[in-house]
């Protein structure tokens, strides 16, 4: 019984020294910048009335364990909080080792071109880190709206 | 006299390690976190962190109090019920969320932890179980022993009796 109880023991104590381990290391590598999501200021592009908007999303996988079902959406605002248009992506998995730059545009039509003033993207990446830790990152910009679609009369011109 | 001074030392020392144990469950679960972790991410999290030192500190203090009886296991019992109710409540709170500044704008940072929690919770149960066996063991061991005494001393008294009969005849 007392051999039983020792092996019990020793098991109870080598699983939560995995897990604190395994905690504290994944905590180091988020602190050290080993791990890391970077979401840049979107930008704009204006070409024969069509804005693209475009986020740069870079992400830093230098740790031991893979990112997984990695979602990127980004969806642009209007004042009011109305969805004027949306994209996203979706990745399966991020190696550990990989520094990757993904880009993520938004086109925005003629016809959302009544709401004028500044707008409001969005850019939310979800994912599953480590297996065990599934988190979201959001980000909220405040973008200008392009001349021509700040002024409704200027667009039915 | 001699009895009741070596009877406080050990209660002296007893209060003592509790006094340490609880000091260092102090430190290691709040002071460390609280110097370690930018302010922002423990600020945010703060009221947790307290809860979870408290439960830590009490339990060290109580578990170091009363080590060597039955008390032991079951206050070993009332901290795994205790940290099941802790993470539970915490994972169901919707995990870590914090902000950080990326920029210019802040970014908010939701991690939901209910899979740690899970293997938490199960390792939790796991200890329950190993200090119910641990304390049916021990209660075992001293009711043999117990049980052991009271032969020996019968034995004692017959073996007495027996010699005394032997020596009026």
């Amino acid at each position: 019984m007392e051999k039983a109880l020792r092996a019990l023991r020793l098991i109870s104590l080598v699983s939560w020294l995995l897990l604190v381990s395994f905690i504290g290391l994944n905590i180091y590598l988020a602190a050290t910048g080993q791990f890391w999501i970077y979401i840049s200021r979107p930008f704009s592009i204006r070409y024969k009335n069509i804005t693209k908007f475009v986020a740069y999303v870079r992400i830093i996988n230098k740790g031991f364990f893979d990112i997984i079902n990695l979602d990127l959406k980004a969806s642009l605002l209007d004042r009011e909080g109305r969805i004027l248009c949306e994209n996203s992506t979706r990745i399966e998995e991020v190696r550990p080792g990989a520094d990757m730059l993904l880009s993520i545009v938004i086109y925005l039509p003629l016809e959302a071109s009544g709401a004028g003033g500044p707008l409001n993207m969005t850019i939310i990446a979800s994912m599953i880190y480590a297996y065990v830790f599934p988190m979201d990152i959001k980000a909220s910009f405040k973008v200008e709206a392009p001349a021509a679609l700040s002024s409704p009369a200027r667009v039915l011109r | 006299m001699r009895p009741v001074s070596f009877v406080n030392s050990r209660v002296g020392v007893k209060v003592l390690r509790a006094l340490l144990a609880g000091s260092s469950a102090f430190v290691l679960t709040y002071l460390v976190p609280t110097l370690v972790f930018p302010e922002e991410t423990v600020g945010s999290a703060s009221q947790t962190m307290i809860f979870f030192s408290s439960i830590c500190v009490f339990f060290s203090f109580a578990g170091e109090l009363t080590r060597g009886t039955l008390a032991f296991f079951f206050i070993d019992i009332a901290r795994g019920l205790t940290m099941i109710y802790f993470f539970g409540s915490t994972a169901s709170a919707g995990g870590l969320s914090f902000q950080i500044p990326m920029n210019g704008a802040l970014a908010d940072i939701n991690i939901d932890l209910s899979i740690l929690m899970l293997i938490v919770i199960a390792l939790s149960l796991f200890d329950i179980s190993r200090s119910l066996v641990k304390a049916v063991h021990y209660y075992i061991k001293k009711r043999e022993a117990e049980e052991i005494m009271r032969l020996f001393y019968a034995y004692m008294r017959k073996a007495e009796e027996e010699k005394e009969k032997a020596y009026r005849s």
